[in-house]
């Protein structure tokens, strides 16, 4: 990580991170926690246990905050006050939904990666942040992996929802023994028949949806 | 006169915390939903049903009493004084060995 000039004017200075740094250090801290659960490492991730790890984090989670207010696309926001640990809350649309527990998924680690990997620029602001809010909405939680350009802070804490949920060391296992059970090699081409295979084993595998396995398979370069 | 230091809602949620329980783990035992706990614990709702704070009190390892004063189910003169929960035991001592003499 090295610390570059933020040109969105939230901050003088913001932190770059490397795709393999990110990856690194949400594995080591998905793992450590889950070992201290449980004494083992075991995916997927019961959202159950990613509610616990925001809550070492996080001042306050609420599960079923009403966010329309902030825009009806919005299903995440951190909070970030000073000299207190981040508030998290998620709509609560999405989390009583029969459908969305996927969506629940990205949604938490999402905002799990700004609790961790941004909290800690807005306690060492002299004055006042501008905005204390981040506010996710839903259409970008997924895609603002894929695309470095857009706003830091979403990109970061998109590619760590997908890094907590799909460890690099995991998938690369699930994507050698997928295609070592089809007799195919690492990595796949994209017009590879069996492309939608691999994706749904680590959709299954993981916990995600195909989407979410998709932007993760490609970014890590699987695909 | 001392600030209460917690709320019903809060004193709940750092207790649960601090036993590495999930909101939904304690709601499975409490046999309540999630969302329920949820709005409790975040001062959205106070329980309504006394069952439920002797159950908290019995899972979480807490003083029924004292919950039931957070709860605001405590006589008036009780209820306003912001008692934190040291403060609150001795008082509590204080009034039941005063109305043990008087029986």
């Amino acid at each position: 990580m090295k610390m570059v000039r933020d040109l969105t004017g939230r901050f003088k200075e913001r932190p770059h991170y490397e795709a393999q740094e990110l990856d690194y250090e949400c594995e080591t801290i998905i793992c450590t926690f889950l070992r201290t659960l449980y004494g083992q490492v075991k995916f997927p991730i019961q959202t159950n246990d990613i509610t616990k790890l925001i809550e070492k984090h996080a001042s306050d989670l609420d599960l079923y905050a009403d966010l329309t207010e902030y825009g009806m696309k919005v299903e995440g926001l951190t909070k970030f006050i000073p000299k207190k640990k981040p508030q998290v809350c998620i709509s609560k649309d999405l989390s009583v939904s029969t459908w969305g527990e996927n969506r629940l998924r990205t949604t938490l680690t999402h905002e799990l990666g700004h609790v961790i990997f941004h909290n800690y620029l807005f306690q060492m602001e002299i004055e006042a942040p501008k905005s204390s809010l981040q506010i996710c909405k839903r259409d970008d939680i997924i895609t603002s992996s894929k695309s470095p350009g857009r706003d830091w802070m979403e990109w970061q804490a998109g590619y760590t929802c997908g890094a907590f949920l799909m460890p690099a060391t995991f998938v690369n296992g699930s994507t050698k023994n997928y295609c070592r059970s089809q007799g195919i090699q690492v990595p796949l081409k994209s017009s590879s028949s069996h492309k939608e295979g691999l994706i749904e084993a680590v959709a299954n595998e993981f916990q995600v949806s195909k989407d979410a396995a998709r932007v993760r398979i490609s970014v890590l370069n699987l695909l | 006169m001392p600030e209460r230091s917690v709320t019903f809602g809060e004193y709940i949620a750092s207790t649960r915390k601090s036993k590495s329980m999930s909101q939904k783990d304690l709601a499975i035992n409490l046999e309540i939903s999630p969302q329920y706990l949820n709005d409790i614990e975040h001062d959205k709702r106070t329980p309504s049903a006394p069952q439920l704070i002797d159950k908290l009190a019995s899972i979480l390892d807490l003083k029924p009493e004292y919950l039931y004063y957070l709860a605001g189910r405590m006589p008036e003169e009780v209820k306003n004084k912001k008692l934190d929960e040291k403060s609150f035991t001795q008082a509590w001592h204080a009034f039941r060995r005063e109305t043990e003499g008087k029986k």
